[in-house]
């Protein structure tokens, strides 16, 4: 998208710059720093306090020389003071990075400051004793003195004194001599000297020439304290200084000019940066709004296929009820077909037995009564016919007792059957698939039931029916769908057994664990074959001419309905076949089997 | 996809580069409006350079005592050390073994044992008021009290040992807490050191009669002490023997007036002072002058401890410095005297020798 390159590459661009703007005010900063004249402006005022304390220095070395300060203190702190500051100095100098010429200028201030420490040293020495022997010589003069009272002696001694006094202040060559001269012109009298004042007058001469020497050392050490080119090195480190500052301050200007510019420069960009965002952020604004509507419209469109996908999931649910329905119908109509079929079987039978009802000889019996009205007594006691009378009546009143017990047995099952079908669709009605209405029941009594529908079909074929019910205790099943399956599966089972060579239908009721019911229609007929086995309980499945193929798949239903299971076992084609009925029991626990063989043949 | 990271991305940068500016700029300013150069942790002037700043011209030669500035915290430190003997090799010696506080900061002896019995080269000086000394040791080649410490921590004859063994020793312990806490950078040589001088700092014995004298109060030394002080300028002493330590503040020569050492013979280098530290001809024989504020409590005297009692020294002094002899009186006058420097309930003159 070209959009995005060319966001991509301004925020490189960006960073780029940041980043060097970044690198070059930090250089910048860093630069500022070395260009900072204040180090050496703090380098200035060290020298020149060294110079200060210097100057400090010497008047304290001259007061001390002329015996008007007693302590030494203010000399040490002074030094000290002194050895402090140009240790900050060499420091400061170090810190600014200077060339050459500074170092070497520093360098010979720091050895002019050593040579006056080493100075300061010897001067405190010589003074100390210089100073001493000063104080001491007009005393040991009164000590001679006082030995030896003699004017000569005085006056020798005053004159020593008054050169050596002379000399201290002064210290020319000129009152040197003179000491010296003082000093020789008493020698020559020690040995006139009574003990004590020659004692006295060595003590003197010792002092006098420690005087001497002492006197010019101190000269020499004060020109080594205060040396004459001591001011031109501190002149010219100060300038130099001072130049070396003036640079770095120029130098600092300009460092801290390209500072500004290069701020201002990242400020701009800063800027454009900002503006730039702004219209970035303009444009994403307006593409989201875009976006937006395209997706309310793909999502407006959705929502008619999510209506249109209801719909049709309507009619789909509604075509799959009906065809439950229809399912559903023609298992009623196939139930209730079977039935219809024994109650038409059982109503033919009661038509052609009133038929043929022997009631017609009664007529017959009674006009040959009425014709012989005249002479009955001769007619039952003479008539051939009228001797066999009473006999032939309580004949025919049996045959007719026998019709009737037949009419009535065929119409009680015509009865039970009808009531069976309304029970079918009361409860397809009621219940739809679900539910069913449980019974307490004796298994074997309604397993016979179902039976005795088809009893005239037994008899006319001639197919054996054998009953081995177990021992069963009552039984809570949903009657009619049991009564429904089992009158599926024997019909099937009659229907198989019809033209069989052999024909025998076997009911089999028992339990299995105290969990199970089984019960079992075997048959004998035309059996199963293999590849039909799979699917002989699907719906519209049918070998029969004229099958629905609504019967087995119906009853499967229905077992499962009940939370059983309807199964076929069967060895093949002519082998016969089993049908088992599978359903859960509730009851007592049920004794061994037996077995009851009736025959209806 | 590539479009909209790619927005992301630039809006994050702007932000950056604003917020980089932004601070930069607040940097710069700080750091130009900041005060140049830092103030460095120096350690506050001690001895004569705490004296007041000033060039005043004073006609005494002795000045008064005043105590130094010190941190409590350092000294507390330093005063443990001293009498630690984990400073020594053999952990048998410490500072205070040969400068007893009880015994005026010295041990009494001539020439003190360092470990293993071993003979020191030059009497032990005291710690009092050590740190009005300009130098340390009789040849002034420790310019500061810290640097002394390294002395007799690495003489053979002292205490033995090196600053690696004594810091191995002693980070073992609740010093190297203790350090941490004063300290910056905890338990180190220099530190060791710092602790040590600080706690000699606060070792001045201010607030004598002399001192009090000094200050101006003529009543409290009686005419004997007056006397001994008289004659103690008057003959000289005090041109080497001033300033408020009464001494300790120059080198001069031990046989000014006659030959010291040539009298006393067996001379060896620790004779020699100075020099052997300047290597100077004019500084052989040269030595610290030693101050005499309680001088009464410390003897034996000089650099080899030849002089055994005050008096003693006096006449040693007169003669090989001044060039004559003091009477008797005289030189009782002036011990009674430098008594008067002694301040009163002095702890370190409990056991003093007399």
């Amino acid at each position: 998208m070209l959009y995005g390159e060319r966001s991509r590459r301004s925020a490189g661009f960006f960073l780029l710059l940041g980043a060097g703007g970044l690198v070059g005010l930090v250089t910048l900063l860093a630069l500022s720093r070395r260009h900072d004249g204040n180090t050496l402006q703090v380098a200035v005022g060290e020298v020149r306090r060294l110079r200060a304390l210097d100057a400090r220095l010497d008047r304290a070395a001259v007061l001390s020389r002329y015996g008007l300060q007693p302590s030494y203190d203010v000399m040490v702190r002074l030094v000290a003071q002194s050895h402090e500051t140009l240790g900050g100095l060499t420091d400061s100098v170090g810190a600014a990075s200077l060339d050459r010429t500074v170092t070497d200028e520093l360098g010979e201030l720091a050895a002019l400051l050593a040579q006056k420490e080493s100075a300061v040293e010897g001067f405190k020495s010589s003074n100390a004793v210089l100073r001493n022997t000063v104080a001491y010589i007009p005393l040991a003069a009164d000590q001679v003195v006082q030995a030896a009272p003699v004017p000569l002696v005085e006056r020798r001694v005053d004159e020593l004194v008054r050169a050596a006094l002379v000399y201290d202040l002064d210290g020319s060559s000129q009152h040197r001599l003179a000491v010296e001269q003082a000093s020789v012109r008493l020698t020559p009298l020690a040995p006139s000297l009574p003990p004590p004042a020659q004692a006295a007058l060595v003590s003197l001469t010792a002092h006098v020439r420690i005087l001497l020497y002492t006197r010019e050392k101190v000269d020499d050490i004060l020109a080594q304290l205060i040396p004459k080119h001591a001011d031109s090195v501190y002149d010219r480190l100060d300038q130099t200084l001072q130049d070396e500052r003036e640079q770095l301050l120029r130098r600092g200007a300009r460092t801290r000019l390209l500072l500004v510019g290069v701020s201002s420069l990242l400020l701009a960009a800063a800027f454009v940066a900002f503006t730039q965002l702004r219209r970035f952020n303009a444009s994403l604004e307006s593409r989201v709004r875009e976006r937006t509507d395209a997706l309310s419209q793909a999502n407006a469109g959705l929502t008619e296929k999510m209506e249109e996908l209801n719909a049709a999931r309507k009619s789909l649910a509604e075509a799959s009820r009906s065809a439950g329905m229809a399912e559903v119908a023609s298992t009623v109509l196939h139930n209730v077909g079977n039935v219809l079929n024994s109650v038409n079987v059982s109503t033919t039978l009661i038509v052609s037995q009133t038929r043929a009802s022997k009631v017609a000889r009664l007529r017959m019996l009674v006009q040959l009564v009425a014709a012989n009205r005249d002479d009955l007594s001769a007619f039952f006691t003479s008539d051939s016919r009228g001797k066999v009378l009473p006999e032939y009546l309580d004949k025919l009143a049996g045959v007719l007792e026998l019709e009737q017990t037949q009419t009535l047995k065929e119409l009680t099952a015509v009865q039970k059957h009808v009531d069976h079908i309304s029970a079918v669709i009361a409860a397809q009605q009621t219940h739809a698939k679900s539910g069913g209405v449980v019974e307490t029941l004796v298994l074997g009594s309604l397993l016979d039931e179902v039976a005795r529908c088809h009893d005239t079909i037994h008899e006319r074929h001639g197919i054996e029916l054998v009953r081995e019910y177990a021992d069963l205790p009552k039984l809570a099943l949903d009657r009619h769908r049991v009564f429904q399956i089992v009158m599926n599966l024997l019909t099937n089972a009659v229907q198989a057994t019809q033209e069989a060579a052999e024909r025998r239908i076997v009911l089999r009721t028992r339990s299995e664990g105290d969990r199970r019911l089984v019960i079992e229609v075997a048959d004998s007929g035309c059996g199963i074959p293999a590849e039909n086995l799979r699917r002989i309980f699907n719906h519209g499945f049918t070998t029969k001419r004229t099958g629905h193929g609504f019967g087995l798949h119906g009853s499967a239903c229905a077992a499962a309905e009940m939370g059983g299971r309807l199964t076929v076992a069967s060895d093949g084609a002519g082998q016969g076949a089993c049908f088992r009925l599978e359903l859960p029991m509730t009851g007592e626990r049920p004794v061994a089997a037996t077995s009851r063989n009736q025959s209806n043949g | 996809m590539g479009g909209g990271a790619g927005r992301v991305w630039n809006q994050t940068t702007g932000w950056l580069v604003v917020a980089v500016m932004g601070g930069a700029a607040v940097v710069f300013g700080l750091l130009r409006a900041g005060a140049a150069g830092a103030a460095d942790d120096a350690d506050p002037p001690s001895g004569i350079a705490a004296l007041a700043d000033s060039d005043s011209q004073s006609e005494e030669p002795a000045l008064p005592l005043t105590a130094l500035p010190v941190v409590a915290a350092k000294v507390e430190l330093g005063r443990a050390l001293f009498s630690d003997a984990r400073l020594s090799r053999d952990g048998t010696l410490s500072c205070s073994s040969c400068h007893v506080l009880a015994l005026g900061g010295a041990d009494g002896l001539a020439l003190s044992r360092g470990v293993g019995g071993r003979l020191g080269a030059a009497n032990t000086p005291t710690v009092y008021n050590s740190a009005y000394n300009f130098r340390q040791f009789w040849d002034g080649r420790a310019r500061s009290l810290e640097e002394q410490i390294d002395g007799p921590v690495q003489n053979g004859v002292e205490m033995a040992t090196s600053w690696p063994a004594i810091l191995a020793t002693l980070q073992q312990t609740d010093y190297a807490l203790r350090f941490r806490v004063v300290y910056r950078d905890g338990l180190t040589a220099a530190n060791i050191k710092s602790a040590l001088a600080e706690y000699e700092r606060s070792l001045v014995t201010t607030g004598s009669r002399f001192d009090r004298f000094l200050r101006g109060d003529a009543a409290v030394l009686n005419a004997e002490e007056k006397r001994g002080y008289e004659l103690f300028k008057s003959h000289g002493c005090v041109s080497c023997h001033q300033g408020a330590n009464v001494g300790g503040n120059m080198f001069e020569t031990l046989g000014v007036m006659g030959d010291y050492f040539g009298d006393r013979g067996h001379v060896t280098e620790v004779d020699f002072g100075r020099y052997n530290v300047t290597r100077r001809e004019e500084d052989r024989f040269k030595f610290k002058v030693p101050s005499l504020r309680l001088v009464t409590l410390t003897a034996p005297y000089f650099h080899d401890g030849s002089a055994a009692t005050l008096d003693q020294a006096i006449d040693v002094m007169a003669r090989y410095q001044l060039g004559y002899r003091l009477s008797p009186a005289d030189r009782r006058s002036i011990i009674v005297f430098l008594g008067t420097m002694v301040p009163e309930s002095f702890v370190g003159a409990r056991h003093a020798l007399r």
